[in-house]
Order: C-alpha cells, then structure tokens, then sequence
C-alpha cells in the first residue's frame, strides 16, 4: 500500500516541516526521504552537526556518499534524518579516524531510530578507527534516524570523516 | 576502550519551530420624379479623425451609425420612387409581356436594396471595430471571454493547467464533477519497493 509523503522536512513531534535552507543556527527539523531515494522536487539529504567542542556547532545538508569531516581533539559528527519507507531497507553509516591523535583516541559510536509503526532500535560501540555499521531500517510511515560518531584524543588532534550510503 | 571523563551527549528531536440589432430602412420620400443620386456606402467618407479618449470613440461611432441611416434612407427613396414609377406603369393598360419586365425589374430593385443594406451595414461594423478603443476591445473580449465561460460552466466542466478535466462545480459527483469544495490535488507518495510516485487526490480544506 502506498504511503502519502510526509515532510518534506520534519521530526518525531511534527511530521510537516517547511524546508530548512538557513543552517547558522542548528535546525530541529530534518528531511524526510523515501528510504534512499530522490522525491521529485527534494533529493535525498540529512542534517549533519559536527561539533569540535571548542566552538559552536556547524550544520549543512548532507547526501548520500558524501563525506563530513571534522579536525579536532574532541569532536563528534552526527546524522539526523526522516523517512518513509513501505519496505524495510539497509543504509551504511562509515566513519574513518585518521591524524595523529588517532592512535590514542577514545572513541564512540551510537545510531538509533524509531517509527511511527512502533518499531525502535539503537546501538552503542567504541568503534574500530574505521568500518561501516550497516543499519536495517523497518517499513514505516514515518522514522526518524540519528547516528553519531567521536573522537576523543586529549591533545592530539584526530580528523573524524563520515558518511552515509 | 573507555570513552574517559568526558560524555558527549547524543541529540535529542525537539519540536518545530516551527474578466446591431438592425435596421429597418425608412425615411421620407423624394418629390415624385425627382431621382436621387447616390453611391455605394463609402466608409471614408466617415472615416474618424484619430482620437484619444473613449468618449470621443463613441461619439465618432454615433456619427458613423447617423451617416450610415441617412445612407440607408437615401438609398431607399431612391429605389422606392422607382417602385411607385413601375407600380403605376402595372395599373396601366400595357401589353402583359411589358408588364411583366416591370415585375422582374421591381423584384430585382428590392433585392439590390437588400443587398447594399447589407453591404453598407458590414462596411459600418468594420469601420466602427477600427475605432475600437484598445480598452473597449478588451472590455469586449472579456464579455465574450465571459459568455464563453459561462457555456462552459454550463456543462460544469473546466480545464486546469495540465489540460485535465477538472469540473468545479460540485453539482454533480455522479457525473464526472467534483464536490462543491474539493479540488484535485497531484502528491508524491512512497509506492511498493520504496519507489517514489506521484498521484491525484481529491482534496478539501478543512
């Protein structure tokens, strides 16, 4: 059965959002795709947040393969999106630790989503200094996806690279 | 691997931010056996001068209708003398085959009066269009737009951007209308295997 389209941005709370095109301050609203396609005026996006500790927050829109990075000692880059699915489908979240702090970095790696039918999971590890977590994302009128990776070196800076395919 | 001292906090999703009639030709009658001159409507001679304002359009159009009456009853005087001239040579006694050129020619002045009142009245409405106001021709596309419509609406049916059939009206949902207060509106949808598609909702605001 077909599902009629939500968004085009949203989040859990209000499944009809206006498309968010000013990212100076940090959106609470995200797009909302079907699974990892293109909708005919909005191509496939989430809202990236990469946070180096130090300064404020930096938001954009990222795609599918596109890769967001971040240099710093302490930092994180997160992935927020919506979507609609009418079946279940697999999206990667890859990340890479690289500089010289990668060799003493501690750090974290966590992904959640929940949907409108009931279904939720999440999942927290301290990753490898690279790999792909592969997420199976249930059908559902509406889901929300976060995921986050960081780095955490104590001095030496660590390039934290990610993104999603 | 521990992750230290420090947390990093994981995002929590807040809330939004969230558009003629004719005339019958009549006038008074020429002295008898005075035979009237007179030639084709010439629509130049009442030509208008060029002018600006509407008003002056219109008076220049009432002249031309004027002009064109006068035409008309000139014309007519002139062939109705003709008429009474035959009409008096029939009561008298002359050969029958005479009397019967005189019917073929009567017959044939009152169609050549039909005809140049025709002529002459096409030739007035041609004129009278050049004279048209660029704002009255619109006005007037607008009426004729409007009447159109009006067909149209008749049979509660209108055509939307894309060409569609899209009936309005509301009268009828049985037959092919919509109701009075819906629209068709094209929305994207998810479709079996996640595929994008698009279709036609019927939709009201609430």
């Amino acid at each position: 059965m077909a599902i009629l389209r939500a968004g085009p941005w949203g989040n859990w709370i209000n499944l009809h959002a206006n498309p968010v095109t000013d990212f100076t301050t940090v959106p609470l609203v995200y797009p909302v795709n079907c699974a990892k396609n293109n909708w005919p005026n909005q191509n496939w996006g989430a809202l990236y947040i990469k946070n180096d500790y130090y300064f404020e927050e930096v938001s954009g829109l990222a795609s599918l393969g596109e890769d967001v990075s971040i240099e710093s000692d302490i930092s994180y880059i997160s992935f927020i999106f919506c979507y609609q699915a009418t079946q279940g489908f697999e999206i990667n979240f890859n990340w890479a630790f690289t500089g010289a702090g990668a060799s003493s970095n501690f750090p974290s790696l966590f992904w959640s989503y929940q949907t409108k039918n009931g279904a939720s999971d999440s999942f927290f590890n301290t990753p490898a200094d690279s790999g792909t977590e592969t997420i199976m994302l249930p059908a559902s009128t509406f889901g929300q996806v976060e995921m986050y990776v960081g780095a955490d070196s104590f001095g030496e800076d660590v390039i934290v690279t990610a993104s999603l395919s | 691997m521990s992750n230290g001292d420090r947390q990093h906090g994981n995002r929590t999703p807040h809330g939004s931010r969230t558009p003629q009639g004719s005339r019958t030709p009549h006038g008074s009658r020429t002295p008898q056996g005075a035979t009237p001159t007179h030639g084709d409507y010439d629509p130049s001679r009442f030509q208008p001068s060029p002018m600006d304002e509407s008003n002056e359009s219109s008076l220049t159009r009432q002249r031309n209708r004027q002009q064109f009456n006068n035409y008309i009853d000139s014309l007519n005087d002139a062939h109705s003398q003709e008429l009474e001239n035959i009409s008096k040579a029939l009561g008298t006694s002359i050969s029958s085959s005479f009397n019967r050129r005189l019917r073929e020619r009567r017959d044939q002045i009152e169609e050549e009066i039909e005809k140049k009142t025709e002529d002459a009245r096409e030739r007035l409405e041609n004129e009278q269009e050049k004279t048209l106001t660029e704002e009255e021709k619109q006005e007037r596309e607008r009426r004729e737009g409007n009447q159109g419509i009006d067909s149209t609406n008749n049979g509660g049916e209108e055509q939307d951007e894309t060409g569609a059939n899209t009936d309005t009206t509301g009268e009828k949902a049985s037959g092919g209308g919509l109701p009075e207060g819906f629209a068709e509106e094209t929305l994207d949808v998810v479709l079996s295997n996640n595929t994008v598609g698009q279709r036609v909702f019927l939709t009201k605001a609430v």
